[in-house]
């Protein structure tokens, strides 16, 4: 079993916060092979995104998120990563969720923070290895204020380029 | 999933020495290229595939370009040699040197050193034995 610990209260609210939600079928082995009358039993399934165990640096190295959350206390700097984000998106050749976010100068914490949720969760839409639902793609628009059209093609582009990469050789 | 990056006290003194030399502007460069690297799987992908980034010519073939450090590799240590090529053509000319801990599965950057720098053949090269210590301390 893991224990893990919460520092904050937003830490907690955080966790609480389902990354996904859908509807599923519910098979009738979870439900004591009841029938209804209305059909068949329908759940909301609610995935959470549970931390996984903290892996420890060796000594004395420093994670790059720690050093860009304390570098980022000087505004002077906060601000030359936002502009370097922001050239960054001008090499991307196609309107993905990553030039979307990079064009707005945010890294994905910062996304994460801005619509409620973690960086992986982020990392994970980005790679196109989640199906986002209407809830977060409506987040998303809203963060990087656009359309939620805009967002839904961005996020073709980023699984378009996701298969290239899956079938390249 | 991506694999945290770490940064030795040396690779932060680095960015540091960037930061006053060549300004905020070209150190952001460097962090955002490595944020990029820690955040997307794909590209993380990339960073133990050697020669990757660049065709038999030498020429960019992706906006990142990975090499081992033959010599140190050759002596059984996991050194890698990283060039941003998006970062190149824009001007600044920087070599990320990092070590991959196969145990762990962490990618430990050493260095952050201007391109002409260091010399890889050396072994007296000053940075080149900060490196090796800096890796030999793991």
């Amino acid at each position: 079993m893991t224990t893990q610990t919460m520092r904050s209260h937003a830490e907690f609210e955080l966790l609480m916060t389902p990354f996904e939600t859908r509807t599923e079928r519910v098979p009738e082995q979870f439900n004591g092979g009841a029938k209804t009358s209305t059909g068949p039993t329908i759940a909301q399934v609610l995935t959470f995104p549970v931390p996984g165990p903290t892996r420890a640096l060796p000594t004395p190295f420093t994670s790059l998120s720690q050093y860009v959350a304390e570098s980022e206390q000087d505004v002077e700097f906060k601000k030359a990563l936002s502009d370097a984000r922001k050239k960054f998106a001008l090499d991307d050749r196609l309107t993905t969720l990553r030039h979307m976010r990079l064009s707005k100068g945010m890294s994905q914490a910062q996304l994460a923070m801005t619509i409620g949720t973690s960086q992986p969760h982020i990392a994970r839409i980005e790679a196109a290895r989640l199906d986002p639902t209407y809830e977060t793609f409506d987040k998303l628009a809203r963060a990087f204020e656009v359309d939620i059209a805009d967002v839904v093609h961005a996020f073709g582009a980023s699984k378009g380029l996701a298969t290239s990469r899956d079938a390249a050789p | 999933m991506s694999n945290v990056l770490g940064l030795h006290p040396d690779a932060i003194s680095d960015l540091e020495e960037i930061r006053r030399c060549a300004g905020n502007s070209v150190a952001a460069d460097i962090v955002v290229a490595l944020e990029e690297l820690e955040t997307d799987p794909n590209l993380q992908a990339n960073l133990l595939d050697k020669g990757f980034g660049t065709d038999a010519r030498g020429h960019p073939t992706a906006n990142y370009g990975v090499k081992t450090w033959a010599r140190l590799w050759q002596g059984g240590r996991d050194i890698w040699r990283l060039r941003c090529f998006a970062l190149e053509r824009r001007g600044p000319n920087y070599r990320v040197i990092y070590a991959y801990l196969r145990t762990q599965q962490e990618f430990l950057v050493l260095a952050i050193v201007p391109k002409d720098s260091i010399d890889y053949d050396d072994p007296n090269d000053a940075l080149a034995r900060r490196i090796r210590a800096a890796y030999d301390a793991l």
